[in-house]
Parts: C-alpha cells; structure tokens; sequence
C-alpha cells in the first residue's frame, strides 16, 4: 500500500466525482495525518490505477491565471470545457455553461494547456479531451464531438490525426 | 436477379457495408476515448443506448434493404417461357423437389383435394359432340364416306374405327388386333389382314396417307402375397406402359415405335402432327417420363424428360404427372412437356390446345363442417402443327366442373366454356383471352346466372360461331341461346323447353337453327322413359323426334341402350349426307313361368336420315334402317359403322358395320343385307 497525504477541502471537492472509480482507503486519523490533510491509501500493486488517481488529484486543483480584458483570471482547469477564436477574440468555455473572454492568442493557449489534455482541433478550437462524451465519425472524414455540456465541435480533417495522436489510436487505426 | 436488381443491391450492399464500417469507426474510437478519459483519472461520462441506437440505424436499415432486395423477389430474374412471364407454372429442378411435392399432396393435401375419378374405360374414347363429319372431297376416285365424328373440322380425333373409303381398320374390343379389310368394286369387303398387336391393348387408332397409328399399352402384373385369412390371392396392375406404334400401311411393318411409362388417353392428330396426352404413375423410382423410342431397323432410343421441362402449380392439387407428347409423323422427332397435376379433357383446333381438369375443393365451412367446391383449371398450349411442338401459354382456375370436351370451344382466340356445379347447383360461362405477357387466362366475359332453373345442371353444350348451345335438364329441357358476338358481354338470347335431354347437340346448318340432339326423352314429371334422337328447326319453330320406348306391356321388359350416349364417335353423323346413325343394344325379358324370365339380347344398328326439308315436321327423322349382327352377348355387339359410296360405273352406296364377331354391309340402294364376313374369334369367345 502506498500512502497519499492531500489537502483535505481539495479531495473532498473530488470525492464524489471518484467515488467508484478508485479502490481507496481514506484516512483522517489524527495519528496519521496532520490537521486539514487526508491520508489517501492505494494498493501499489495496480499502478495504472495510482497513476490515473495521481492525474485526477492533479488535475483537480491545477489553477491558470488568463489576461482578461478585466485583468487575469485565475481558473482552474478541470472546469473548462473547450476554448473558441472568433477573431482575435478568445472564449473560454466552462462546464457550467458560463464563458470568458481571454486576450491571449489561440497558439499561446494551445501550448498552455497542453498538458492538462487539451488538444487543438480547428483553426479556431481547442476542446478538453476529459470533456469529450462522444465521438462521432463522419462522410468527410471529419470528426463529430458531443461534449458533455451538449457543445457539437468538428474535429477539422487536417487535425484528425492530431487528435487520434493525442488518444493514443494512431498506430492502431491507421 | 435483374441488372436493376443487382445494380440497387449493390447500392444497398455498399452502404450498409459503409454505415457498419462508420459504426465499428465509432465504437472503437469512442472506446478508446473511454480508456484515455480512465486513464487520466476523469470519470467516464456513459454514452446514450440512443447514440448507438442511431448510429446503427443507417446499418440496420441498409442491411433491411439489402435483403428485401434479394428476399422479395422484386427483381428476381421473372420465370420465363418463350416471351412470357411464368406467375402460376414453376418448373422443377431436380428429383429431390419433385419427391417433396409429391409426397406433401399425398400427405396432407390429398385430404382437402379430390379428383373427378377418371376410371381407365373412360378414358377410351371419349364423347364427342357437335363434330364435324369429314368427307373426302378430293375423291377422285369419286369414293365417299363419313369419318369419325370429330369436334373442330381438320383436328382428327381417335377411335377404335378409321375408314379412308378404301380401307377399313377396326380395332375389336378384348382383342389385341386391328381387322383390316379393302372395299372394292361394287362395296365387296374383303378382310385383308388381322394385324397381331402382341400384349399392347388397342385404345385407339389414326389413319394418315401412310401409317396406320395404334395407340394402346401394355401392363405388367403383379401377384400380391396368397392370404391364408381370406383365402385370396389378389393381382395388381403395376406398371402401364402407354405404347404408340406407327404402322406402315403398305407393309404393316412397324416404322416407328414410342413406349412410355406412362397412359396416354387424350389424343389429336393434325396435320400429320400427333399430339398425346398421358398420366405418368408418380410412385416409380424414376420420376422423370421416360420416352423409348424405336425407328424402323434402328436401336432402341430412351430419353427422358427434363426436370426442367416438368411445371407444376401451387394452386392446382397434384394427383400425378400429366405428360403431354408431340410426334412429328413425317420425321418421328418427338416433343414432350410434362406438368404435375391432371388433365380430364381436351380441346385443340389447328394451333391451340386447351386441358381441362376439373377437381373438388374442400375448405373448413364451420368449426364443424367441411366445405367443398367444385373447380376447374383450364391450361391453354400454342401448338405447331408442322413440327408437333406445343408451348405451354397460361392457366386459369374457374369455378365448376366440365363433362366432356363438348364445352370448351375456341373462337377469334377466345375460349368459350361452361361449366356446372353441384354445391350449389349453378351453371356458368366464360369467355378467357390469353394474356399476351403473362401465363394467365384472363375472364373477359362470363355468364354467371341465367343458364339453367334452380337444380338444372348442364347436361349439353356446344357452340356454332358466335352462338352457343347450353342444355339444362331437371324435369324439363331448357335449350338456351347465347349470343357470344361480343366476347366481353356474352347474353342468353332466349330459351326453349321441351321434356327430356340432350346428352349431345349437332348444329346441323351454318345458321345454327337446325339442330340434331341424342339424348333421353322423359315425360313432364322428368321421369326419363327412352333415348331419344331429335331433330329441330328453329327457324320453323318445328321439331321431330324418335324415341327408343322402353317397353313394360305383357310381362316382356326391354330396354335399349348405346354408347352413343356417352360417347358421341360411337355416332356416324353427316349432315352433307343426311345420317345419324349408331349402335344399339337392346335386351328383353319375357316372363315365361313366375320367376322365369327368359332373357333376349339383340345387336343393332340404327341408321336414320334426316331431312330438314319434309314438309311434314315428323318426316324430319326418318324410320330407321336397322342392321342386326347375330350376338349372343352384349360385348359381341356392334361397335361401329362406317358409311363408304362410290359413283360412276361401280356405284354403290354402302353401310359397314362392325363387331367383335365379323362385318355386317348393308346396301342402302336394294335396302338389303349386301355381305357378312365372320371374324376368327378368340378361344374366350368361341363358347
């Protein structure tokens, strides 16, 4: 077993959200962890399965400020859905239906957010793969995606790849 | 399939094969997206059940249409016969299909379907009504005579007699030979030969310029086992073997000889083109009709019909396999079709033939009562007189039942035919046109009230032109007139009564208004008291008549009976001579002691003029001319008569008649018995 120590409001916003995914054994024993942590325990022997966790606990509190006509604007990434470019003018989306206007150009967003599994998929896209619900295939070799907030993006055919890369299915597919 | 049928197949093949290539796309991208979206710790949000339900729409329904394409049949490749489309008749395919057909009939149809029993003597030959007498015109020789009675003018039918006016060919009953006997000068008949037939039964026999062709069969028995119960020891027939031997007349060699393993009971002959009709027995290992032919000096040749070349109805019960076979006489090339179902009559004029199967229908009529209808299918043959092919052309299956081939006729190719029926009692006619795409017969006009009173059926029909002639009988004989000038509106044009019926009607004239009927004479009630022979003229509103009486006076009994009465080419009729005549078998019982009764048999045969012209209505018919033949059975009696004439130096003018004991001729000059010739009888009927 191996042992997690985490900042305890941060898991109990993703406890629900875990609930079942994970085969965990919490801890709040004063014993064992200090005041305001939680002891996380997992069995070491899955480790595709700590990794995965580890990711989640990551994810679920990496924050990024973004300029904002009204000045920067901390976010946190897990909440954003998919990123739109109309113009020099960037929308950043949110899982609750809410959106943002950033002044940061689409490329420097791209790069930003690459780590946190965001992957371009049009000249004026940037959609959050953990937000996907479905893919959809299509005549033109375009990709159809339904996000969970029911957003309908295109993968474009010259970023097809890209995504299929980002998946993991290239080889396999093509 | 058709060319359209493969095209939209195609396009339906292409794209649910392209909707299932998009669906596995789909499954496998979105499982893939499941297993990155895990295994970065997001929780896998679960597709719909109606993504995919939608997604495999496109799939399902291509799929759908991909096999109702082939399944539906829609663009099945149409059966096809010569140009016409095949919607009742199916060929077969193999043994295997036709051993299933066969054995689903005789399992489970067999109980709902029923066969007007044709017994093997009815097949003989059959009635014969409205014939045309033939008279050899191109007589030269300025011989004349009257020919067998047949139905349509240059369509020759079969019997046991057959007379060119110098040769007479007679083929006695319960023998196995054909009595040929010249006529010479002054009518002298002299019997040239008896022609042994070996174990081939004579059925009938055709007379061409060159060949004397016998149609008959041989059988083969077989012993069932002795049982010790019933002390019996039983035979059967078990194989038939329908036989048609071609005789040259010169020499009496055989020039042509085809066995089958099949009956043949439906015969024409036109144009030197033989047209046979026979039923195969189905219960045979070999199911296909087997043809083994024999020319002249030449090996035995056996063929066999091809699976393909045997129809068969879904409609239509399945009783057995009727064989229809052309010989080409000059060239002895034969033809045969073969249908699985069953042929009671037939009709042919020069390049039509028609079948007529009539059969009775059983359905559930309540919980607890069986239904039953009387049908009848028409088959309708083009025929090629030239080369004794036939082409099968279309079917319908009309309501009713036919006695004799006397209710079919063709006319402007329109077959007319009427039909009678039991349950209930009602008399039909129909007017059928082939289709010109398709194998149906297609009702273009009918008369289905009218003919007959309640419970009268049809007892006679036949048809002049444009006219048809429908005799009804209960107590009272309606003769009806119909005008079929318009084939798609055919009307009874009137009626008229008298007591008795007809079993046979003869259009005497052209105009149809003189008419000559056989049948039975009865008193008002309908009690039938005698045959009878009558002949009307309806242009004179006038009729005369003759009648056969039974007699009941004085403790002596008698009645008369003929074949004609069933059978009408037992009738000599001419109107170009003014005859009617036919055989007669009279018996008489004289009580000669109580309970003693001495019985008499007497053989006649009765010849009748019958001359429309006598100012007196009942000089119309004749008294008769009565020839006897010394009988002491009736199946010694005569059969047949043969009228032969000459003109010129050695005139004579010649009634032949013909029996199992010899030839009896009577001269019709001198009114007297001219020559009797005895016969050698078999050792059966010596005694």
């Amino acid at each position: 077993m191996i042992k997690i120590i985490w900042n305890r409001e941060d898991f109990e916003k993703i406890q629900d959200d875990i609930a079942g995914q994970f085969n965990l054994t919490i801890t709040t024993d004063p014993n064992e962890v200090p005041e305001h942590k939680v002891g996380i325990l997992l069995n070491e022997d899955n480790q595709e399965s700590i990794q995965a966790f580890v990711e989640k606990l990551m994810l679920s509190s990496y924050q990024i400020f973004f300029p904002t006509p009204d000045g920067y604007l901390q976010v946190q990434v897990k909440t954003v859905t998919y990123l739109e470019a109309f113009g020099d003018e960037i929308y950043m989306h949110f899982d609750k239906q809410e959106s943002q206007l950033i002044r940061q150009p689409l490329y420097q967003l791209e790069e930003k957010l690459k780590p946190y599994h965001f992957i371009r998929i049009g000249k004026s896209f940037i959609v959050n793969i953990t937000k996907i619900r479905y893919i959809r295939t299509s005549f033109n070799a375009k990709l159809g995606l339904e996000l969970i907030d029911g957003t309908h993006l295109e993968v474009s055919r010259s970023f097809v790849k890209t995504f299929k890369d980002a998946l993991g299915i290239l080889k396999k597919e093509d | 399939m058709t060319v359209l049928g493969w095209i939209v197949f195609s396009l339906f093949s292409v794209s649910a094969a392209y909707f299932v290539y998009q669906l596995a796309k789909d499954i496998i991208w979105n499982r893939k997206l499941k297993v990155f979206q895990k295994s970065v710790g997001e929780s896998v949000v679960k597709r719909p059940v109606m993504f995919w339900i939608k997604r495999s729409y496109g799939a399902a329904v291509a799929s759908l249409f991909m096999f109702a394409t082939v399944f539906s049949g829609s663009f099945s490749i149409p059966n096809m016969l010569g140009d016409r489309v095949l919607l009742h008749a199916k060929s077969l395919s193999s043994a295997q299909e036709l051993r299933e057909l066969l054995s689903s009939q005789s399992n489970g149809y067999l109980n709902w379907w029923f066969r007007d029993f044709v017994t093997f003597t009815d097949a003989v030959p059959e009635a014969n009504m409205g014939a045309e007498d033939q008279v050899d015109a191109s007589q030269e020789l300025e011989r004349d005579f009257i020919g067998t009675n047949n139905q349509v003018e240059g369509v020759e039918e079969a019997d046991i007699i057959k007379t060119d006016g110098d040769m007479i060919y007679y083929a006695a009953r319960y023998q196995n030979v054909i009595r040929i006997l010249s006529i010479g000068d002054g009518g002298v008949a002299t019997l040239e030969a008896d022609l042994e037939l070996g174990d081939v039964y004579t059925d009938s026999i055709f007379l061409t310029d060159e060949y004397l062709v016998v149609i008959g069969y041989s059988y083969e028995m077989t012993p069932y086992a002795y049982d010790v119960e019933y002390d019996y020891v039983g035979w059967a027939y078990t194989a038939y073997t329908g036989t048609v031997i071609v005789y040259d007349r010169e020499t009496l060699e055989i020039a042509y000889q085809l066995e089958t393993d099949s009956n043949f009971y439906q015969y024409r002959l036109i144009n030197d083109a033989l047209f046979l009709v026979s039923n195969k027995q189905t219960n045979q290992e070999e199911v296909r009709p087997m043809l083994k032919e024999t020319e002249g000096e030449l090996d035995e040749v056996t063929s066999y019909v091809d699976y393909d070349d045997i129809y068969y109805f879904d409609n239509v019960p399945i009783y057995g396999m009727t064989v229809f076979t052309g010989i080409d006489l000059n060239t002895f090339d034969v033809n045969s079709q073969a249908f699985l179902g069953y042929v009671n009559q037939i009709y042919a004029d020069d390049d039509s033939l028609y079948t007529a199967f009539s059969y009775t229908e059983y359905f559930q009529y309540t919980e607890a009562q069986i239904g039953w209808v009387e049908k009848t299918q028409i088959m309708k043959f083009d025929i090629d007189t030239t080369n004794a092919t036939f082409n099968y052309v279309g079917q319908a299956v009309l309501d009713g039942y036919i006695e004799n081939q006397y209710w079919m006729d063709e006319y402007d190719d329109h077959l007319r035919i009427v039909t009678t029926s039991w349950n209930p009692i009602q008399n039909r006619l129909y007017v059928l046109k082939q289709s010109e795409t398709t194998d149906e017969l297609i009702i273009v006009g009918s008369i289905e009230n009218g003919l007959g009173k309640p419970n009268e059926r049809v007892y006679s029909v036949d048809f002049q032109g444009t006219t048809g002639y429908v005799v009804t009988f209960e107590q009272i004989d309606p003769r009806y007139w119909i005008d079929l000038s318009d084939p798609t509106d055919p009307k009874i044009l009137k009626a008229t009564e008298r007591p008795g019926f007809s079993t046979y009607l003869h259009i005497w004239n052209e105009e149809g208004t003189q008419v000559v009927g056989f049948g039975y004479s009865a008193d008002q009630n309908g009690r039938i008291n005698g045959m009878e022979i009558i002949a009307s003229n309806d242009d004179l509103g006038v009729e005369d008549s003759y009648v056969l009486t039974y007699q009941d006076q004085l403790g002596i009994w008698s009645y008369s009976y003929s074949e004609a009465s069933y059978n009408p080419k037992a009738m000599m009729i001419s109107p170009d001579h003014g005859i009617v005549a036919f055989p007669v078998m009279s018996w008489s019982y004289q009580e000669v002691a109580p309970d003693n009764y001495q019985s008499n048999y007497v053989s006649q045969y009765l010849v009748f003029y019958i001359d429309f012209t006598q100012e007196d209505p009942d000089n119309i018919i004749s008294e008769p001319i009565v020839i006897r033949h010394e009988a002491s059975a009736y199946y010694f009696g005569i059969d047949r008569g043969v009228y032969i004439s000459e003109t010129g130096d050695q005139a004579f003018e010649m009634i032949y008649t013909l029996s199992v004991t010899g030839m009896v001729s009577y001269n019709l000059e001198t009114k007297a018995i001219f020559q009797t010739i005895n016969f050698e009888l078999p050792d059966w009927a010596k005694e």
